[in-house]
């Protein structure tokens, strides 16, 4: 099972140079448990909640952070025809419930981890 | 130990040992720019205060803001009272997949207040700080 059918278009982004209560506070209004790092078009990193929350404990001056100082970057999105199992996979690993969907550099969207469950579970004729 | 009349400042860890010894405390958010306050039942586990909530205010507007958190005790027999305050950021954990915030979820939290309390809270701690004093019996 692909992960085409489940994109969500995208959405809330983060810039590199944005403090951590700014995107904190976006994280919240969109939702999601995770923000794309978009600069120049491209997505060069994700922050998740799990970051922030992580960055408000430990940093110097929180109101002064920004989102640069605690990205992550390595397997942080999938693409368009990666199996679900990929983009689980990713998710559990990362530890957060949203992923960002790339092609190439170019953001498309987010997949969740409950439709994604959700499809699985149908998939094998589990009832949800 | 503080004597009379004298305010002891706590070191960190034993604001956490007292903390630790708590099993009810208070969360104070900001909400529309006001500050609010709710008791609540913890657990404190590697400086993070774990509690469970309800659908309403603390589950809506504490995610991800800087909140402040307060436990305490007066012991009369004793004559002896101490009061502890962390500052810190609040995280969902009802569904986080993370380990830590599995490991969180497994904790016997335990609300007093009657109704179903579905969603866990974890908040991270920034800064501690604590007092004790000892007033007369």
């Amino acid at each position: 099972m692909r992960i085409t059918t489940f994109i969500r278009q995208k959405g809330a982004t983060a810039a590199p140079h944005e403090t951590l209560h700014q995107v904190a506070a976006r994280m919240r209004s969109a939702g999601l448990s995770c923000l794309p790092v978009v600069r120049d078009e491209g997505m060069v990193a994700l922050i998740t909640e799990r970051d922030l929350v992580k960055a408000m404990a430990i940093s110097v001056r929180p109101g002064e952070a920004t989102v640069a100082d605690y990205m992550r970057t390595g397997s942080i999105s999938v693409e368009p025809f990666d199996e679900a199992s990929v983009a689980l996979l990713r998710m559990l690993a990362i530890g957060c419930l949203d992923l960002p969907v790339v092609n190439e550099r170019h953001l498309i969207g987010m997949v969740s981890v409950r439709e994604l469950l959700a499809a699985q579970a149908v998939v094998h004729g589990i009832a949800v | 130990m503080a004597s009379r009349s004298e305010v002891e400042e706590l070191s960190r860890e034993e604001c956490e040992r007292l903390l630790a010894s708590r099993s009810l405390g208070r969360i104070a958010i900001v909400v529309d720019g006001r500050p609010q306050i709710f008791p609540v039942n913890y657990v404190l586990e590697n400086e993070v205060v774990v509690f469970r909530t309800s659908w309403g205010l603390k589950l809506e507007r504490s995610p991800l803001t800087p909140v402040a958190f307060e436990a305490d005790m007066v012991d009369p027999v004793a004559g002896e009272a101490w009061s502890v305050v962390v500052q810190g950021t609040v995280q969902d954990i009802t569904e986080a997949i993370d380990t830590r915030s599995v490991r969180l979820r497994q904790l016997a939290v335990d609300p007093a207040a009657p109704g179903d309390r579905p969603y866990w809270m974890g908040v991270y701690i920034r800064e501690t700080s604590g007092r004790r004093f000892r007033f007369p019996r």
